[in-house]
């Protein structure tokens, strides 16, 4: 059986490789200037000052050069990409709204209805628009709001302008511009003071569009006390054409809150993901990423926490798999700008089949700080003589009372280990299973338990074939 | 250069150099190995290269009573060779300690080719200027299955205000052959640029111990780029300590080309106000069942900078890989010290790891030398002191105590 399983998943075995004939309302033609910024901005029906917003990014965008580290992403090619479809013309507020062929995507992906009874709110995202969104009732009542980013634009203005773009500013990076400039859908939550949600909010995204990108925008402000669990997965179905994904995250803790969110990346294996992350941690807040790079062509994504205020926390928990084809460029940042904050970065990577996989980070600790605590650790695992592991974590530190460290290790599957299980009676390939999830189960475990099966599913998908 | 009377070869070679340079612009800060050190601010060519005629004529002679218990000694004071000697035995079996420029003849086989390998590998103006430029410096060759135990000494004095000094050092080991080689940078408060290079050739089962001293005056830049490249079974241990200089920017790599082979790169550097000191190793390891290990480690005192870029990198043939990299940083003041420890594997079979701690000296371990009647400054230097203790331990007396007292003239000077 052994020699018979596959290289890699069969492409026609994937269930999530599959797509439907577009049926978007409205498109922008290819390619991006002025006019598709506008026409965007039109067809959102926005405020003048999101459009000024759009068009300055616009031109950041144009200015910016490409990173000239990380990631290879010299096929990019922006002329030749879609920057905005709408799948329906309005916000649907009931699932059996939904249209019947978004539905049935939503389906193959798992969001069986079944499961909807555990979402607070979906903000299901199909091309670059929400199209289903609910809110639980209690939610509302408590005054959190979930919406999309542009509902949120039309019916909050005053706490968007207050926040948008201030933990990333369009000049941020080049993908943070583009991003600035065509944004569409997303997530905006604002969660009131004192207001713990006890159930994550929850949004999908998909593409769906050949040579489409897609460019949501997430801004989350957790007011003073509070605490909000946010989950984003996102899964593509397979083109030929690379597809761009980029997204721009920002989350303000604001004093006493706590905010963790968590993401499963799953992209199919032609799309690009560069991503900007970022959150503030304001005095006694506690801010934490969960992030999980299984999917896509190339990532580069470092999901970064801003320690502003005395007491502040940050952490991030990474994981990462790049299987053939694919590099995942990953990592996450802590800036420390305020005495008395503590950070903890875990990163794990499993490289197989000719991956490579990327830990890149930065700890980083400001001028005249005291008791600051930092500590970073890196795992890696390659599974075979094609793949590749690198490691580049920047330590910055400008302080003199302050305790960092840092370790990271890179290994192969340990023959002890393997021969150990396979004496108990289980195959090569069981056994490197086992020892794979025991790597990444620290991880997993901070997973809300449908993600943790998910993973694992994932995971499982991902090692068939990876021995014999 | 043409004064020189140098072979034809040596003038191509630093013909390729200056074509390569001219092509070439000065580091600048988005090239990620000098992100954190900025040298658009100074213009290397404003520096004057010593006048040929304050080069050597000649080797001066012998002179046997100065060296010391050393196997033989070479010094150099502003580019001059002010002192050469080799024991007696040691030349009688083919050892060769000579300034650089007298062995380009002699030994233009290996030369060239260390040399022409080095300029192919130099990725940056300094690099390759210095292969178009060298001024002075010194060749060893110790033939194979020599293993000599007292040190060579290589001095190099510099000073000049203004004055640009590249000076160059080769060293090539035959089969099996061992040697331990100290090389020194002193200076005085002339501000000068040095920008210095280092060949280090280990032939299979060669041996080489070089220590490596830096405490050039306090408003010199100095730039250095050594390449080691060890063939099978090889042994490279390289210690490197740095001291002075206003901007310090180095790199160490070596290659591991042969199955079986070590390296051993340790560095303590002291680093305070007003200097910038940047740190790089690389260990490349090219072939299988290799082991490497670097270890660096800094204090920096109050308005200094340092930055420490460690690399692993693992060729994907090089199975068996066993290969580790810390850096510890003691920041004594309010300071910015920077470590970049890097990892990039291509292969499965390693083992490979690095660890980075930054901190500060233990107030416990203060209040208790302190409670003991200790001065706050003398129990600051005694713990300072301790810090480098386990790094020093392997280096050679006369090494050690050289280290030793400058950290504690700075520590005294810190206080």
């Amino acid at each position: 059986m052994k020699s018979q399983a596959p290289a890699t998943v069969d492409i026609g075995e994937y269930q999530h490789g599959f797509s439907f004939p577009d049926q978007s309302v409205f498109k922008t033609r290819k390619g991006l200037d002025e006019g598709v910024v506008n026409a965007i901005s039109h067809a959102k029906n926005e405020p003048e000052w999101m459009r000024q917003f759009r068009l300055r990014s616009l031109r950041a965008f144009q200015k910016k050069s490409m990173p000239n580290w990380g990631a290879d992403l010299s096929d990019i090619n922006f002329d030749d990409l879609y920057y905005y479809a709408r799948p329906t013309d309005e916000q649907k507020k009931s699932w059996d709204d939904v249209p019947a062929y978004i539905k049935e995507t939503f389906e193959r992906i798992g969001i069986p209805e079944a499961e909807r009874k555990f979402l607070a709110g979906v903000g299901a995202q199909y091309d670059s628009e929400v199209v289903y969104h609910s809110i639980k009732e209690d939610l509302a009542k408590k005054g959190v709001i979930f919406t999309d980013p542009e509902t949120a634009v039309r019916e909050h203005p005053d706490v968007v302008k207050q926040y948008f773009g201030t933990v990333i500013p369009y000049l941020d990076n080049k993908f943070a511009a583009l991003n600035s400039a065509v944004w569409s859908g997303g997530s905006f939550v604002y969660v009131p003071k004192g207001v713990k949600v006890d159930v994550p909010l929850q949004a999908y995204f998909r593409i769906n569009a050949r040579s489409f990108g897609q460019f949501e925008r997430t801004l989350i402000i957790a007011d003073e006390g509070s605490f909000v669990h946010y989950i984003e997965g996102c899964t593509a179905p397979i083109y030929a054409t690379e597809s761009l994904h980029s997204a721009v995250v920002e989350i303000i803790a604001l004093p006493g809150s706590r905010v963790r969110y968590t993401t499963i990346q799953n992209w199919s294996n032609d799309v690009y993901n560069l991503v900007t992350k970022r959150a503030l941690a304001h005095k006694d807040a506690t801010v934490e990423w969960v992030d999980g790079n299984i999917g896509s062509k190339r990532t580069m994504k470092y999901p970064s926490i801003y320690l502003v205020g005395e007491g502040a926390h940050g952490e991030v928990l990474s994981i990462a798999f790049a299987g053939k084809g694919q590099e995942q460029d990953t990592g996450g940042k802590a800036v420390h700008a305020a005495s008395h904050t503590s950070s903890i970065i875990t990163a794990k990577s499993i490289s197989k089949a000719g991956g490579v996989a990327t830990y890149r980070g930065l700890l980083k600790v400001n001028e005249g700080l005291h008791d600051v605590r930092s500590r970073v650790v890196c795992d890696a695992l390659i599974l075979d003589e094609r793949s590749r592991s690198n490691t580049f974590p920047y330590m910055e530190i400008n302080s003199d009372k302050v305790s960092s460290e840092h370790e990271a290790r890179v290994s192969k599957i340990s023959e002890e280990q393997l021969f150990y299980l396979q004496s108990r009676g289980m195959s090569e390939q069981e056994a490197s299973l086992m020892i794979v999830n025991g790597f990444l189960d620290p991880l997993v475990k901070q997973l809300p338990m449908e993600y943790a099966v998910e993973l694992n599913r994932l995971i499982e998908l991902e090692m068939e074939g990876t021995v014999g | 250069m043409a004064e020189r009377h140098e072979p034809v070869w040596m003038r191509d070679l630093r013909a390729k150099a200056k074509e390569r340079f001219e092509a070439m612009s000065w580091p600048m800060t988005s090239d990620e190995e000098w992100r954190r050190t900025d040298v658009s601010g100074i213009n290397p060519l404003s520096f004057a290269p010593r006048s040929a005629s304050a080069a050597p004529a000649g080797a001066p002679t012998s002179r046997v009573g100065e060296r010391n218990g050393a196997a033989g000694v070479l010094r150099f004071e502003s580019g001059r060779l002010v002192d050469s000697s080799v024991s007696e035995e040691w030349k009688s079996r083919g050892v060769r300690l000579l300034s650089l420029d007298e062995a380009l003849e002699e030994f233009e086989k290996p030369l060239s080719d260390i040399l022409d390998e080095a300029l192919d590998a130099a990725d940056d103006r300094f690099g390759v200027w210095h292969y178009a430029a060298w001024s002075h410096g010194a060749f060893l060759s110790v033939p194979r299955g020599l293993e000599i135990k007292e040190p060579f000494i290589m001095d190099f004095s510099e000073s000049g205000d203004g004055a640009l000094s590249m000076p160059h050092v080769v060293v090539s080991l035959g089969e099996g052959a061992r040697a331990a080689v100290i090389q020194r940078f002193r200076g005085s408060g002339d501000r000068i640029l040095c920008n210095a290079g280092l060949d280090l050739l280990l032939s299979d089962a060669a041996g080489l111990d070089y220590f490596e001293a830096q405490d050039l005056g306090s408003q010199s830049l100095f730039f250095r780029s050594a390449r080691a490249r060890g063939g099978r079974d090889s042994s490279l241990k390289h210690f490197d300590a740095a001291f002075g200089g206003r901007l310090v920017k180095t790199r160490i790599e070596t290659g591991l080309a042969g199955r079986g082979a070590e390296a051993y790169l340790d560095g303590v550097y002291f680093c305070r106000e007003g200097q910038h000191m940047d740190l790089r190793t690389v260990q490349r390891h090219h072939s299988p069942q290799a082991t490497s290990r670097a270890y660096y480690k800094g204090a920096v005192a109050s308005g200094g900078r340092t930055v420490y870029q460690g690399l692993i990198e693992v060729d994907e043939g090089a199975s068996g890989t066993d290969a580790y990299l810390t850096n510890r940083n003691l920041i004594l003041e309010a300071a910015r010290s920077d470590s970049i420890p890097t990892l990039k594997i291509g292969n499965n079979d390693v083992r490979c790891s690095h660890g980075s701690t930054t901190g500060r000296l233990n107030e416990e371990e203060m209040f208790y030398l302190e409670s003991r009647g200790l001065a706050r400054a003398d129990a600051r230097e005694m713990l300072v002191v301790g810090y480098f203790e386990d790094l020093l331990a392997r280096a050679p007396e006369l090494y050690r105590e050289g280290a030793l007292d400058r950290i504690r003239s700075r520590m005294a000077l810190a206080a």
